[in-house]
């Protein structure tokens, strides 16, 4: 080291220095501010859950799940044993030869075959009508018709409905009957057969291949008590209020469309950069495609486009000597504002009921970008030149074409084309390059240059099912 | 007090008084640096705060078998340097001086007397008056280590500009040194 350098140094380090109170009370103010930023990404969560919460409980104050108080009603079979009580109403239906029409390994219509053979199936017997009323001809059972299959539909996510599943929406599921239609299965096969009868809310029942061999082999194995409630209808030609308000009649009636198409809208907070800090905003719109691989599990792809405002810490300076006639000099500096790119992911998701949780993957690619240059140019003959150009399209040469993220969220359907999604990504790599060769060899990075988590929310609309 | 593995502990798991004392042990060092690099003072303790900060941040990354204070100081000169990246001023990015022909061992012998004789507080002014680009080049290179590659790095330069800055630097400094000689010979007799 030079000499003149040496003796420099230690008489600056010899200086001694006292800690000073004032900036050690705005060292205390800055901490506080900054625990307050910690926080403030779980209040952004918080908030997210309370509005999640808040849509979810109103779509299921208004979906008519909300008339809990209604009366059920008895409906009463051709063959079945009435073990209808005043204070549990239910209904009995048979599984067996002697009403072969009841069951069929489909996919919803032995719920509706089964309840309409009751009114008007050529081997029903005389007691044709429940309480006075033919359940055809009845609103009320007609709307309990719907109520069953939109249930069932509903909780088997749209895949292999089984059998009357949904009395698990009655009010009181464990209470009434649908436990003892439980018990009632289990003992008549006690000894016999495993067929596979769960003893959870939502397997009660054998499917109905299951029960196609029931029949075959015990033609009177059980009988089923069917608790439902019936909904309200005014008049015989009425639609029957639907279990949830967006099930449609022709929903219940289609087949089961595994492939869903939509757009996704999303909005993410980067980290805020730059000094002051300056707010930063990712917004990205697309469309996805989703395949149901099961009730739980699917699988899907999104692309579309992103735009990064802020959050991108990128500044290049250049410095030029020219000689020539005379001397000139040029800085440029160039910061990156925007970043303008196409993205594309692939994501899976596990639900349950109308929670889902979702893993992604996804790469951006950057095809434009928006910054501040400035040019300061110092010539001995022809002077100063300055120029600034704030906001102006840049040459992304020398930034990172492609980023890669990670992802994982929570989402709830908060209808069936709708579901909202609270989501942290996580950037693998970013449009910058985060640490200089410089930095890494000295296993030292620097933070301001590191992109962090970016908390998003984003809207899926589903468009299509195919 | 010394800076110890406990307090930087307590440090890591937010506890703000340990912060506080962290920041009291790590002041007249890192103020020391600041101060090179800024004009005034409430520059460099705005400086000295935000480094604090990354330093807190960060310290989850420091290795014990490291000093700690080397560690930090580290820390603080890149928090410098980005801030200067952030606020460079185009004007003050080059200066030229007329070259000087000064660079001769005698010549440096001197110089070197005479600022043995001068005090922290006036180098430092010294060393202020420099342009801004050159004043970090010389801070980092003549009186923090580094070498013109890194600095070059740092600071998005060809490493011969770099060179150039460090020698102007000096040329400068050692002239400056030779003439306030007299003066404060003067101030010293005065008092």
């Amino acid at each position: 080291m030079n000499r003149f350098d040496e003796h420099l140094r230690k008489k600056l380090d010899a200086e001694r220095i006292e800690p000073n109170p004032v900036h050690a009370e705005q060292f205390n103010k800055l901490l506080e501010e900054r625990n307050g930023k910690k926080r403030r990404p779980l209040l952004w969560w918080l908030w997210g859950i309370a509005i999640v919460a808040g849509a979810g409980f109103l779509v299921y104050q208004f979906s008519g799940s909300g008339k809990r108080n209604e009366n059920l009603s008895l409906i009463s079979n051709t063959t079945g044993t009435e073990e209808a009580t005043a204070d549990s109403p239910e209904e009995t239906g048979s599984i067996g030869a002697s009403n072969p029409g009841t069951i069929e390994n489909t996919g919803e219509r032995p719920v509706r075959q089964s309840l309409l053979t009751q009114g008007e199936g050529k081997d029903a017997s005389p007691e044709k009508e429940t309480h006075g009323q033919n359940i055809e001809a009845n609103p009320q059972m007609r709307g309990l018709i719907e109520k069953v299959t939109s249930q069932e539909r509903f909780h088997d996510g749209l895949k292999n409905p089984k059998i009357l599943t949904g009395t698990t929406e009655t009010n009181e599921p464990k209470k009434s009957g649908l436990k003892t239609t439980n018990t009632e299965i289990s003992q008549s096969l006690a000894g016999k057969e495993a067929i596979g009868i769960k003893d959870d809310d939502k397997g009660k029942f054998p499917a109905s291949d299951e029960a196609g061999s029931l029949r075959d082999r015990y033609p009177e194995v059980a009988t089923i008590n069917l608790y439902s409630k019936v909904l309200p209808v005014t008049t015989d030609d009425a639609d029957p209020v639907p279990a949830l308000p967006f099930i449609t009649r022709s929903t219940l009636t289609s087949r089961v469309k595994k492939w869903h198409i939509g757009a996704s809208l999303g909005y993410g907070l980067p980290p805020e950069t730059g000094l002051p800090k300056k707010p930063s905003h990712l917004i990205h719109i697309g469309g996805f495609v989703q395949r149901m691989l099961n009730r739980k599990w699917s699988i899907g792809m999104d692309a579309g486009f992103a735009y990064q405002n802020g959050g991108i810490e990128f500044e290049k300076t250049s410095a030029l000597r020219q000689y020539g006639f005379g001397l000139r000099s040029s800085i440029n500096t160039l910061n990156l504002r925007e970043a303008y790119a196409a993205y594309a992911g692939l994501f899976g998701q596990y639900h349950m009921g109308r929670h889902f949780v979702e893993a992604s993957v996804s790469a951006r690619y950057l095809y434009g970008a928006k910054g501040d240059i400035s040019r300061f140019v110092e010539d001995d003959i022809l002077g100063v030149e300055e120029e600034y150009l704030p906001n102006v399209w840049i040459d992304t040469e020398g930034l990172r074409k492609i980023s890669l993220d990670a992802g994982v969220g929570y989402g709830y359907r908060i209808a069936p084309f709708m579901s909202i999604l609270m989501k942290v990504r996580i950037p693998v790599t970013g449009f910058t390059y985060d640490r200089s060769q410089y930095f890494l060899n000295e296993d030292y990075f620097i933070d301001s240059k590191r992109q962090k988590l970016i908390p998003e929310l984003a809207l899926r609309f589903q468009l299509f099912r195919i | 007090m010394q800076i110890t593995g406990s307090l930087l502990r307590k440090c890591r798991k937010n506890q703000r008084k340990a912060q506080l004392e962290l920041y009291r042990l790590c002041y007249p060092f890192l103020m020391r640096v600041c101060l090179r690099y800024k004009k005034n003072e409430s520059d460099a303790a705005e400086m000295l705060n935000t480094g604090m900060l990354k330093i807190l941040d960060n310290l989850h990354l420091y290795e014990e078998n490291v000093p700690f204070e080397a560690w930090a100081k580290r820390i603080m000169i890149n928090t410098l340097i980005d801030d200067y990246r952030k606020h460079r001023k185009r004007k003050e990015l080059i200066e030229h001086t007329e070259p000087h022909e000064l660079s001769t061992h005698e010549h440096n012998h001197a110089y070197n007397e005479s600022a043995l004789h001068m005090e922290a507080e006036e180098i430092r002014m010294l060393i202020n008056t420099l342009p801004n680009e050159r004043k970090e080049i010389f801070n980092l290179f003549a009186l923090d280590g580094y070498a013109h590659k890194e600095i070059a790095e740092m600071l998005g330069i060809n490493i011969n500009t770099s060179r150039w800055h460090v020698a102007e630097a000096r040329k400068y400094l050692q002239s400056r040194i030779m003439n306030s000689k007299p003066a404060k010979s003067v101030k010293n007799e005065s008092v």
